[in-house]
Parts: structure tokens; sequence; C-alpha cells
């Protein structure tokens, strides 16, 4: 395949590109679902094609296909270029891009048990037991689980000489509750909602969740919390978990630095970002207790890959460093008109897509507290854990968050009652200069969030955010309606 | 696209190499191309042409799903393999499974002969007509888009259904400063696209949401555009009309369904004959969809039902079955919020004091089940004064209980749009509502 993607490459030189790239991909997917002990759906899918990029002067082109011979490559080349074409005529500005060294390498995710070789009847005992187990719970109505696997085995081939060979494994997994009562239903969920974690991880990752263990509390809770009260909308000193901080990362430090959402691209879909580049060194983004990394080369975090879809090698760089904004995601031509190197964050969902500026794995990196320690200083407020729904505006500054459960604290303490339906709000860089507190390494994990969407046409990215348990004070809490 | 002749053929490949295996055959292929643009420049241009085959095999009551883009007879024969291996392992359902029914019909096909050979060229030039409308101080974002599909429907029991389809989309954020405003259309080929008239809106909301005052929140009187009412209509059928979490009671419609949720003349449907839909005949079980009301005449009247949900609560199928791998959910996909009595002008100038809402943005399902959703406000908000838009209003964000604001809903507006969602084309009027709760602001 290598031959005929060179020669692919060498065909667009000849006609004029300035450069060009080609990603062969091959997607295997498995996905299973069982409701109250049921297998409902099995699902195995292959996806292989191949995607070309062509910068012509200072317009791009990109074509997709899943034909496999030389002529539809050829024709897909040909496309893309007329595209380049087509936008080069209205380009008002000189495209460059950020240098790169020349990568001739490959990269294999840390796979421990390959989940494909696992047998399924094993993954479908395990996903029967624990919703059996959950089901147990009179109240629970309806007890799911999940598990989801895949293969992205990428070719990628530049013009400058790049030639990366990687191959990508996803493993994630999830379980839920939905109980029923007079007062209505509510859900819990484990490890974490929306279809559990993932992470380029091995089957080992699957066994390290004992998602069977949680069954019984994951039922329990949802049950609690059908008849559990409301909180009493109020400014609350609150602890928010780790699986809820991760997408509180996403949303409100990941997305906004993407530095192609700074400079608008994204503008009419997904919206701009509040972290314009007069900001970058001088915003207090945060207290000094956060610092924030992109990193991708975290083993095993499910924005973790070898090498981004540009062919830049993964690295760390940071975002926040004490409560400063310091960095942005960027790709190629954004980090070139800031006079940077690239920091690897081009993706691509699929062969079929060109790669935009996506997370990689943002962490918010650990404190020194334990959670105990945390818990101690508050006098009456909330521990807040798994996300329920998420909003923020086109800015990524006011924010609205629910989450399943909200644990009590009173005098320092846990006090064993539940509240339903907890919703928290604020605006941005006023929340995270409230953090007064991070929980210690041990606390720390790297959450997987599967479904990032982003760019038009729409892709769907895997990535990853390492957080721990930390604390804010006087955070709005319950919404008056 | 490979046409209706080349899958006739698929179906009788498919049906030699998959002797003894009941199965369901889907197969999509969309050629579709997108060309995005950002400050008034073309800054991502694309194609992308792709097909999948899924095959829904069924033995002794368990379910197999299996998926490739390799069409050959080495595909399917492969594919064939997965599902025995897949249905070895399988466990039965807890009903009885059957495939749908034999369906036979005429092929659909909806594809304008101009939208078969459109070129990045052409797309740029819509770009160049959208830049000559708006003025030197505004910047344009956004995207022109068109797409041709084919969804063939193949089953082991005779079923033989082609539909193809064809959209031309665009969305458009005017800039002026750091003011915005954005329109959005649909429709069947560039000819029938009404791109000039709704830049010019966007643009004109731009200019005027320049210097945007700020208001507390709390509850007003709105009148809403047809963007943010499509918006508000799409979660409601997304979360309220699913069948199966309906039979579950884990739905809002357990509680709604039946009632009387709004005035008279608030009317529902998810109807594929409507002419500004771009039509989704079959369903993927092959059932002919038709027009559905959802609400009518204010009543809450009905929820949907997938192939799988269908046989578990022994309820008809309604045409709704969109993904092999999800039986049970069902989305009315050609949604269309119908007109109402009240000219657009009228109902704004009779609001002595209120807010007109162009957009919304990032909305999400806060409480399923009480249908609680919240978002922002986004590329044109103001305030209403004495029956006319005064200024530009910082963005606000609301939390609005779905069954509460159709109850408050007071005017809807004569004229409807087709606007592009995030998922599936929506048709929508002007709606006027009172008590919209806002319940914080932006910075």
């Amino acid at each position: 395949m290598q031959e005929r993607l060179e020669k692919l490459l060498n065909f667009l030189l000849s006609k004029g590109a300035r450069y060009a790239d080609v990603r062969y991909e091959e997607h295997a997917r498995q996905e299973l679902f069982v409701e109250n002990g049921v297998l409902k759906s099995f699902t195995h899918s292959v996806d292989v094609g191949t995607g070309v990029r062509v910068l012509y002067e200072n317009g791009w082109g990109f074509a997709a296909t899943d034909e496999r011979g030389d002529p539809a490559l050829e024709r897909a080349a040909l496309k893309a270029l007329e595209i380049a074409m087509a936008s080069n005529k209205r380009a008002n500005k000189e495209v460059k891009l950020a240098p790169e060294p020349v990568h001739r390498a490959a990269f294999k995710s840390w796979v421990m048990k390959d989940p494909f070789l696992i047998s399924d009847k094993e993954k479908i005992e395990l996903l029967k037991s624990a919703t059996l187990k959950m089901k147990e719970n009179p109240k629970v109505v309806r007890a799911t689980g999940s598990m989801s696997f895949r293969r992205i085995d990428k070719l990628f081939l530049s013009t400058e000489g790049s030639v990366i060979h990687q191959e990508i494994y996803i493993t994630g997994a999830g379980i839920e509750a939905d109980a029923l009562g007079e007062a209505g239903f509510q859900r819990r969920s484990y490890p974490a909602s929306f279809g559990g974690d993932h992470a380029t991880r091995g089957w080992e990752f699957i066994e390290e969740m004992k998602l069977l263990e949680h069954a019984p509390k994951v039922a329990e809770e949802a049950a609690m919390l059908v008849d559990a009260p409301e909180i009493e909308p109020g400014e609350y000193d609150v602890i928010i978990s780790g699986n809820q901080l991760a997408l509180q990362v996403h949303e409100s430090c990941g997305h906004p630095s993407e530095l192609d959402r700074v400079m608008g691209s994204e503008l009419s879909f997904a919206g701009g970002s509040f972290l314009t580049l007069d900001k970058l060194g001088k915003l207090k983004y945060g207290s000094e207790h956060v610092n924030i990394t992109a990193d991708a080369t975290i083993a095993g975090g499910l924005g973790s890959f070898g090498f981004d879809d540009e062919g830049v090698k993964a690295q760390k760089s940071y975002i926040v460093q004490n409560g400063l904004f310091v960095g942005y995601l960027m790709d190629r031509q954004t980090a070139a008109e800031l006079g940077l190197r690239s920091n690897g964050a081009a993706r691509a969902d699929s062969w079929s897509h060109p790669p935009i500026i996506r997370m990689t794995n943002i962490n918010l990196l650990p404190g020194n507290y334990t959670l105990e320690e945390l818990i101690s200083g508050i006098d009456y407020g909330f521990l807040l854990d798994t996300n329920k729904s998420w909003s923020i505006d086109d800015l990524r500054l006011n924010f609205q968050f629910a989450t399943e459960i909200a644990y009590e604290i009173k005098g320092g303490r846990l006090t064993g009652r539940v509240f339903k339906n907890p919703v928290y709000y604020d605006i941005t860089p006023n929340f995270w200069n409230k953090c007064d507190g991070v929980a210690n390494e041990s606390y720390w994990h790297v959450w997987g969030v599967p479904n990032c969407g982003k760019g038009q046409p729409m892709q769907v990215m895997h990535v990853g955010h390492g957080t721990a348990p930390a604390r804010f004070r006087r955070v709005k809490v319950g919404v008056r309606r | 696209m490979r046409g209706e002749a080349f899958y006739r053929n698929l179906f009788r490949l498919m049906n030699e190499h998959f002797i003894g295996l009941k199965f369901l055959a889907v197969v999509w292929e969309q050629d579709q191309a997108l060309t995005r643009f950002a400050s008034s420049r073309i800054h991502q241009n694309v194609a992308e042409r792709k097909v999948s085959l899924s095959v829904l095999a069924t033995r002794d009551n368990k379910v197999a799903l299996a998926t490739s883009n390799d069409l050959t007879v080495s595909g399917l024969k492969t594919l064939r393999e997965k599902l025995e291996t897949m249905l070895e392992f399988a466990t039965p359902l807890d009903y009885e499974f059957s495939l749908p029914e034999v369906s036979m019909g005429y092929p659909v096909e909806n594809v304008a002969e101009s939208l078969k050979k459109v070129s990045a060229e052409q797309r740029a030039n819509i770009f160049d007509r959208m830049l000559k409308i708006a003025t030197n101080d505004v910047q344009l974002f956004g995207y022109v888009s068109d797409s041709v599909t084919e969804n063939v429907i193949i089953s082991s029991n005779g079923t033989f259904l082609y539909q193809s389809f064809a959209g031309v989309y665009f969305n458009v954020v005017a800039m002026c400063d750091s003011a915005s405003g954005y329109a959005s259309g649909v429709a069947k080929s560039y000819d029938e696209l009404s791109v000039d008239e709704k830049v010019e809106r966007a643009v004109r909301f731009a200019k005027m949401s320049k210097n945007p005052v700020e208001i507390d929140p709390g509850s007003y009187t709105v009148i809403l555009g047809p963007e943010a009412v499509s918006d508000l209509f799409m979660y409601f059928g997304w979360l309220c009309t699913n069948g199966y979490t309906h039979e579950l009671k884990i739905s809002p419609s357990a509680k709604y369904l039946g009632s009387r949720i709004g005035p008279n003349e608030l009317n529902v449907y998810d109807d594929p004959t409507h002419p500004m839909q771009l039509p989704f005949v079959y369903d993927l079980c092959g059932k002919k969809r038709e027009k559905m009301a959802i609400i009518e005449n204010g009543v809450f009247k009905n929820v949907f039902y997938a192939h799988g949900a269908a046989l578990r609560f022994n309820k008809k199928p309604t045409g709704h079955t969109l993904n092999l791998d999800d039986l049970d959910s069902s989305v009315p996909v050609n949604l269309v919020v119908d007109a109402g009595n009240t000219p657009v002008e009228e109902m704004l100038s009779d609001t002595k004091s209120g807010i007109y809402v162009n957009r919304f943005h990032y909305m999400n399902i806060v409480d399923p089940q009480e249908a609680i959703f919240t978002g922002m406000t986004r590329d044109g908000t103001f305030l209403i004064e004495n029956g006319q838009l005064t200024k530009a209003v910082k963005n606000m964000r609301f939390n609005v209980k779905f069954f509460e604001f159709t109850q408050n809903i007071e005017a809807i507006s004569k004229e409807i749009e087709t606007v592009a969602s995030e998922y599936f084309p929506q048709i929508a009027p002007y709606m006027k509502v009172q008590q919209f709760n806002f319940t914080s602001k932006t910075a």
C-alpha cells in the first residue's frame, strides 16, 4: 500500500500541488448492548478508505473514497486538487505550515490483552451478570450495559517524506440503572455516564472496572435518588468528582483553547472562544491550584497516539500553568501563524474527513490533598458526581452542568444523604478561580470521552481528560424555575 | 453513485450468498461535498464518497449485525462468516423476534439532475454571492454543502426498496465587530435555495446586534424565530416521542401523552410528504413513512414505535426504525411545526415589551423526566419595545420545562421556514411565548 500511496503523492506534486498528505485507514469495531440480562444489540463493523489532502498554492482541498483500486485513488486525488484550486481562487491569505521533522515511524497502543481476541461469550456474560445484578433492585426497571472495541490501523504519508504506521485500540464499557417510583425516574451510571469509560488500552481496562462488583451500588443509588429531595438553590462549597470534572475541563478549557476556534474557523457551528490571542500569557484563568496540560503521550489515555494526522509527533504542553493561561491546541497552519511548532492536535475521526484541531488528553494535574481532606474543609456543601447534562455558550464562558447525584457534606463529613437533579453554573474563569484544592495523584484517572463533536461535516473524536476530585468555593447550585 | 441496477444485482448476490440465513440488509451510499468559510475566506473544502452495507441476521430468536463497506462477493462472504460466528455466541431476545414483513415499492428517486455533477467551483460561486451581499464591515462564517444519498433495503424474504434523495444546505454567521447574526437554509437543489434573502437577514441582524445591553435574568415574553423554535421541538421529538421509553414509563410522554399541552393552533407532525421537507420515504425496516401527528390541535397525540419496540409491546411499527443497531428507539426525522394564524409582523407589533430570540446555542436536557431544557441565546437577541426591535441584548441562558413552554404559547406565525438543524432539516414558524425563563446571563 505504501508504494501505491507514494505514487499518488508524486502524481499530485507533478500536477502542481505545493503539499499533500494521504491516510489509508482500516477501522474495525465491535459493540455489545445488554438490557436486563438480554443481549439486545451485537454489532461488528469494518470501514476502509483513503483520504487525500492537497494544498495548491494557498487553497486546501480534501477528497475521500472507499473504493480501493488505483484508478479510484487517482480520481480522489484529482478531486482534492480540483477542490484546492477552487479554494485557492478565493484565497486572501498565505498558508504556511509550521516545520515538522520527517518521521518514518510506527506506533501501537498500550494493549496487554487484545479485546478482539477475547471471546464474545465472556463479554456477553459479564454484561448479562452486571445488568441482572442491578435488576435485582425492585425499583430498577431498566438495567443496561455496553461495551465497545475499536482497532484503527492507519498509514500516513506526506509529500515531505513522512511515513507513519499506527495501530490504535480503543476499549470502553459502562453500566446504567434506571429506577422508577411514584416520584418519577432517575438514572445512575458507572464508571461514567453516556457509555462509561474508554481508553486506548485492551481488555485489561474492562477487567479493572470491576463492573459486577459496582452493579449493586449503582442500582441502590438510582433507587435512592427517585425519592431524594432537590437542593435548595443557592451558593455552596462543592467538590466535583473526577468523572464530572473531565467534562468540565473538556467544555471550559479544552474547547476554548483550540486555536482554530479562536481564529474563527468554528464560529458558524460550535462557536468561538474567550481565550483570544491577547489573553495568551496574561489571563488568570484559574487559581494557583489549576494546572492544565495537553498530553497525547499518556499511556492508555483515550486521546493518546504516536503522531497526529498531520504527522506531528505526540507531545505534552501546558494550557494553564499555576492558573495562568499559557498555550493553545494547534495544528501546523495555526501554529505557523503564532510562529510556533504544532503541538500535535490535528486529528481526523476517519479516513473520510480531514484533520482539524482536536483535544488530545486535556488534564487537570493532581494536587496534594486526600479526598477526606477536601471534604473536611467544607462546613456545608455537596460532592457532585457523574455528568447528566452540559451546556456552554458560544464563547465558552457561561456554562451549566447537571450531575446524576449530589452527596451532602455537613461539618466536614459526608452525611449519607443524597439529592437528585443537581445543577451548577458559573462563568468559566470565575469558576476556576474558585478552585482551592485538587486531590492527589492516587485519585487521578484519565477519563475517556468517546463522542466529542466538532466540525462540518461533523467529526466525532475520542479524547481523554486526566482529573482528580477538586474543591470549589461558593458555586451557584440549583436553578429557580 | 452506483444506482438502482447495481443494487438489484446486490439483492441477487445477497440472496445467493446468504442462503439459509434470515436477514435484513441496509445500504447507505453518500456523495457529499462541503465548502466551509471563515473570516470571509474558504478554509476547508472537502468531498467524501462512502458506502456501508449493514446486515441484520437472525436465528433462534437471536440477532447480530455486521457492517462493511466492501460490496464485492468476497466482502459478502466475509460478512456472512462474521454473522455466523456472532450468532453462535449471541443469546436470545426476551420477546419473539421476526424480520419485517415483505415490503415492495417503486424506486423513489428525488435527486435533481443539476445536483448530480456539482463542482467545487459552483459551491464557491455561492460563497462569492454571499460575499457580495455582505458589506465591507461584515465578515462571513459558514458553509455550503450538497449531498446525494442512496438507501437500499434488502431482505431474505424478498424485500427490495430503493430510495435516493439529495439536499443542499448552508448556514452563515455574519459578524460585525463582535456582533453577529445567523441564518440557514435547506432545499432539494441549488436552484431552490433562497440564499440572498437569508444572508441579508443575517447581515442585518449582525449590524443591529452592536452594543448589546445587559438585562436581568427572569421571566419574559419572547418571540422565537424559526431556528429557535425548531431547536426546542427537535429536543422534544427526540426525548418525548420514543414509544420504547414511553412503555417503560421513563419518558415524559408517560405523563403528558393524551393531554392538552398547548393552544389549538399548535400542530406538530413527522411529515415526509411536506413539500418543504427532504423526504425519507421508507424506514430501515422498509415501512412506508407517512404523515403522523405528534401534537394535534394542542393535544400530545402520538409516540412512535420502531420495529423492535413494536414487536415487544404488541404495537404497530410506525416507520421510525432508523438504526439497525437499536431496533427499539424512534426519532421523527421529518419534523414539521405547522404554521399558525398570526402574521409575524402583527406578532411583533402587538408586543409592548419582550425579547426576540433568533437562535439558541448548545441546548441540552437538564431533566429527562420533566423535559427541562437549557441553552443559550446566540446571533441575534433583541429587546422588543412597543412593537419594535430596539436594542441588542447580551446572550442569556434559559431553563424551561417544555410542557410549560407549550402552555405559554400565545401566537404562532403564518410564516414557516426550513432550517438546517444539526441533524435533520426542520420546518418551523415564529412563536410568541409568555413567561420564558432566562436564568443567567453571559459575561
